[in-house]
Formats: C-alpha cells, structure tokens, sequence
C-alpha cells in the first residue's frame, strides 16, 4: 500500500520506552496519566551550591563506569529490547534493517579526569601532560571506545544484529525525531523494509547540568521537585532535565502485514526546519517551527484541520512554550484554541536528545488508547497563551491524527504526524 | 555513526534523498578541531597516535599511528537538472557512496573494501585513489592491500586526520582533482607515484580507526 504520494506507508510495530516514571511502556504510560511527575532531587552527585537541584533521573538503571555514555547505552537497549519483543520482528540478534540512534554528545566526565591524573603520580597542579602521561601507558584504552559517539550505536548494532552502517546522530532536541524521519525516509525510498529508530539520554552529569545552568535554561524552582517543571504556566522558569530513551521498529505496511504484525500506529509525515537566528533562540517571527509543522502536515498528505491533538515540544522555557504556542496557532488558525495540546516535559522533564523518540511512543500511546496525558503543574495560565493544554487530568478523547514537535537548541526543528489507523 | 563514519553516512544519505527526489540540494560535511588537548588525550588512551616525527600515512612502519588534524569539509550536492536549471557550474558528478561496518577482525577491513568496490558503479578510464588512511597498524596495510593498481593520494598525509571531516576532505580533493586535471603532486617520501593524464574518475576511500569503511566514486563533469 502506498501513501497519497505514492510512498510505502510506514508504520511501528515495535515500541519501548525508559523514563524516570518507569520502565517499558505500560509502566510510563499509567504514571502519565495519572499525572505522577517523576522529577527529583538529584542524588547522583553533590548538589550544594547550585541553582538547580532537581532532574528526572532514571535511578534504577545501573551503568559500569557510571557515566553519560554508559547510562545512555543501557536505557537504549532496554528500550529496543522491548521494542524488539513487542514487533516480534527478525531472529534474535539479527534485526532486518538499519539503525538510527540519537545519542548525546559524549565527553570524559570528572571521575575519569581524577583517575587519570592519580594514574600519573601527579601531586601538585595536574596538568594535561600528566593526563596524557597516564594515556599512554595503556591502562585506559577501553575509555577511548566508551568516549567516542558512535560507540553506543556501534555495541547496539553487534547484539541486536543490525544490517549496515548504524547512524548515529545529533540535532538537540530534536534528535529523536530525525531519528525516526531517518528511518520513515529510507523506508520510503525502498532501501529497507524496515527501521530501527532510538532516542537515548542519560546526561544528568554535573558538567551538563552546569552548562545548562550557565545559559540560564533551567528551573531553579527546586521544591518540590516534582512542580517544577510547569509548561505553558504564566511561572514557567525553565525546563528540567530528564533521562530516558525510546526506541521504535519502524516498518513498510506491506512488510508489517506480509508477516502479520501487529500494527501500533502510522508516521504520516515528517516536516523539518533549520533556523539560522541564533544559537540556542528560537527566530522572533517563529516561521521555522511553523513551517516544519507545516511540512509535516503537508507531507502526511492532511491539513491542519486535520490535527486532533498536539503533543507539545512544551519545555517549560518562557520562550519556548510562547513561540511553539504563537506557531500552532498560526498554522492551525483560531481552531487550535480548542485543540488539545499537552506536554509529557511536566512529568517526565526535557529527556533532551531522548525526547522526540520518548514523546513519539507517548503520542501513539496516546491515539492508540484514546487517553491524553495531561500538562501537569498548570495553575496559573499564562493569558498569552489560551491553549487546551489537558490541564493537570487526563483526558478521554477518541483522536485519529496527532502531531508532536521538537524544536532544537541550534535551530533544528522536527515534527512527525502520526495517524492512529492506516487508511484504507 | 560517529567519528569517520559520520562523514561517509551523511555524504551517503544526502547521495540517496537526492536520489528518491526527497531533497534537491544538501550541503554536507563535517569539521574537526584537533588543537584540544582533551581530543588527544581521548586518541591517546586508546593507543592510536603516532609519538614519532613525521612521516608519511604509508611510511609508519616504525611507530604506527595518527596524527590528528584540524579542518573543515562541505560539499554541495546537488541534484543534476536542478543544477543545470539554475545555471549552476557541475564540478564532478559523484556516482555512487557505499558505507558499510564490519566486524573488525583481521582481514575484515580489506574484505569490507573489496566488497565496497563491488557494489559501486565500476571506474573508467583514467581512475585514481585518494584515501583516507589513518597510518594505523593493520588496517592501514589492509586498505593498501585492497586498493586497485592506480594512483593513490593519502589525504591524512598532507592533513592529518581530520576524523569526521576526512571523507567529506577527500572528496572535495577528488573534485578538484579532476576539475583541474592534476592529482596533488606525490607527498615527499611517500610510495605515492606520478600519474599520468588527466584523472578521469577517483574512488574516495575512508577506514575508520576503530570501526567502519567507506567508499565513494567521483568522476568528471564533462
């Protein structure tokens, strides 16, 4: 079967998810609509001193060394795991196509800086010759593997037997979801019956913490832990850091239905666009966000009208929530305003390079089981914004189209259009 | 994936949307910045740099290893009749990227290559090699193994090895090669021999230092 533009249609037959609420999908989904925030005060390193102490962190997943690189490679195979599981696809360790992976730009954290220069007998200033000194002794050489960004792709693809060279990429916030449009593109122009597609972050290390921090990104609204994170609220003061990862089996419709899988939802479309105003500001007029909303519509062959619900990028930056609310309004008209929108950043926090995956799962949980997950934390509106935004309850809600955004830091914007049934 | 095979991935998605007409024009590439000490230190740990002065990629024999190099690589890609139609000038048409993972083992790395050959379209003419060997131990000597009887150019002879940039580097030598009619004269000391003519078509090859292989073939305009 091919789409209005002549493309097979691509749909998920697989899909696994890690967040702080919980892991795999039934745990995540009944925490959301439940409304539970799973936001915290960070325990993983000492806090003292700085402005935000909060994070939803995923606790419950150990790593060996514990750093970002590890954690992220770990929430990322639970999460394909299930997702694997669910599709039923392939042999075990031989997955029928490529992998695309979001994962966080990887760096040598401060525990390996100290054992390094331990490893060196420095005992006054340490400098970089007496790190270097220690690196070429040897005894760090499975570091080098761990810090480099392709290596978590590069282990996922040797145990769950991907075919080809594993993508690994990097857009911010948006990664996840050009994860996916990875895959729906190379699916679409044949070049594989099938896709997997993931989105991993474990970053809440204390350097990222800081450097999001220093760009005055982040709440500082500490207690409680779990009100901090509060998109579209006229208090809103910053995101919260999140962990996680999703993964998604991506497949051609004629695939899924030749070998009887079970299909879980369709990715319709795909819009994206870059925006050159400024490094981590978002252009004043918003016509990239709203042209990649536009293209994505356009490109799942709907029209705004079409849209019953929006599954917001929603960080809970003042800029942010106003600018993705100014552009749905504009691509949707006054209609929008009875639109519901809500943002799964209110519960689970900004899962950063995870979150287009994270929030593709959450929005086909949410067509598929008629239930929106609410906008937590909304008590006082923000009168610039007269948004739906499924305040604080979940919501029933029969829904056939849904779109969610994920607009990046750098400018790079994503939206994926997702159908609940493939169209007969 | 990251590192070298970021370059050859995106040179090759952007190959294929323009292809399937998902895109008419890309602009791809990758940049480095080597002058950190954090960037060698990462290198350093795993074994990889080479402490003794220099020497050509394929004169390291005594002391195998990299030399990190900074710089930067785009190419605009195009789709050829939207070129044409906006008048544009058509520096080399690239014919076809293959990138590939093999599980490193010995002899995977020229396995992985001879393979690469095989699925691009085949060279004619005057065809050249610019490769962007690493001067690792092993894979280095597989590569060169591997590689036709033509003319080669070491990209990281004259560079340094510039990770994600090196492949997008080494086609963008390739188009000039071929749009100037001259391969870059044959590194000092190196086994890098004169060539003759005008080049006709280059292969472009990369081999990650820890994993993936790459290939591309570039041919003239006109």
């Amino acid at each position: 079967m091919k789409d209005a533009k002549g493309r097979p249609v691509v749909v998920v037959t697989g899909m696994g998810v890690v967040t702080s609420l919980g892991q795999g999908k039934a745990d995540t989904w009944s925490a959301l609509t439940a409304g539970t925030s799973g936001i915290r005060q960070i325990s993983r390193f000492p806090t003292a001193g700085l402005k935000t102490t909060i994070a939803g962190t995923v606790d419950f997943v150990p790593a060996e060394p514990f750093c970002a690189a590890q954690l992220s490679e770990n929430f990322a195979r639970l999460a394909v795991d299930e997702a694997i599981s669910e599709a039923k696809i392939g042999t075990k360790g031989a997955f029928p196509g490529p992998m695309f992976i979001a994962v966080p730009p990887v760096e040598m954290e401060w525990p390996q800086r100290e054992a390094l220069a331990r490893a060196s007998g420095a005992t006054e200033a340490v400098t970089y010759a007496d790190l270097l000194r220690a690196a070429d002794t040897g005894q760090f050489k499975d570091w080098h593997n761990l810090f480099l960004f392709g290596t978590v792709a590069d282990r996922l693809a040797d145990e769950f037997g991907t075919q080809g060279s594993p993508i690994s990429l990097s857009t911010a916030c948006s990664s996840g979801a050009t994860a996916i449009q990875l895959g729906v593109e190379a699916i679409r122009r044949g070049e594989t019956e099938a896709a997997l597609c993931i989105g991993t972050d474990g970053s809440v290390q204390a350097e990222a913490l800081i450097r999001f921090s220093l760009l005055s990104a982040l709440s500082t609204q500490n207690d409680p832990p779990e009100g901090a994170s509060k998109p579209f609220s006229k208090n809103r003061d910053g995101f919260v850091m999140g962990e996680g990862a999703a993964a998604l089996v991506l497949e051609s419709y004629e695939s899924a239905k030749a070998r009887g899988a079970q299909v879980l939802g369709v990715i319709a479309g795909c819009g994206e666009k870059g925006d050159g105003f400024h490094r981590t500001r978002t252009s004043p007029d918003g016509m990239p966000a709203i042209l990649a909303m536009r293209g994505a519509i356009e490109d799942a062959g709907l029209t705004p009208d079409d849209i019953d619900y929006v599954n917001a990028h929603g960080t809970s930056t003042p800029e942010n929530d106003k600018m993705e609310s100014f552009g749905c309004m504009t691509v949707m008209g006054e209609r929008m305003k009875s639109v519901p929108i809500s943002s799964n950043k209110s519960m689970i926090g900004h899962t950063l390079t995870a979150a287009g995956a994270v929030e593709a799962v959450v929005t086909l949980l949410t067509l598929r089981n008629g239930r929106i997950p609410p906008t937590i934390n909304y008590t006082i509106p923000d009168p610039a914004i007269p948004l739906d935004v499924v305040p604080n309850v979940a919501r029933d809600a029969s829904l056939r189209y849904a779109m969610s955004n994920s607009f990046g830091f750098g400018g790079q914007n994503t939206v994926l259009v997702f159908a609940r049934e493939v169209k007969a | 994936m990251g590192e070298e095979q970021a370059g050859v991935d995106a040179v090759r998605i952007a190959f294929e949307r323009i292809r399937a007409g998902q895109g008419d024009a890309f602009l791809v590439g990758g940049s480095y910045n080597a002058e950190r000490a954090d960037a060698l230190l990462i290198y350093a740990m795993g074994g990889f740099l080479r402490h003794a002065p220099f020497a050509p990629v394929d004169q390291r024999a005594d002391d195998p290893g990299l030399y990190l190099g900074s710089g930067g690589a785009f190419l605009v890609l195009e789709a050829r009749e939207t070129a044409e139609a906006r008048g544009a000038s058509i520096l080399a048409v690239l014919k076809g990227v293959d990138s590939r993972r093999s599980r490193r083992v010995p002899g995977s790395v020229g396995a992985a290559l001879g393979e690469a050959f095989k699925a691009l379209p085949a060279a004619s003419g005057r065809v050249a090699v610019m490769s962007g060997a690493t001067g690792i131990a092993g894979i280095t000597n597989e590569e060169i193994a591997a590689l036709p009887a033509v003319p080669v150019r070491f990209t990281a002879s004259r560079l340094g090895h510039m990770t994600e940039a090196q492949f997008p580097a080494g086609i963008a030598l390739a188009v000039e090669s071929l749009r100037s009619g001259a391969l870059p004269a044959p590194a000092a000391g190196s086994s890098e021999t004169e060539a003759e003519g005008e080049p006709e078509a280059i292969y472009v090859t990369s081999v990650g230092h820890m994993r993936g292989e790459g290939l591309a073939l570039v041919v003239r305009a006109h």
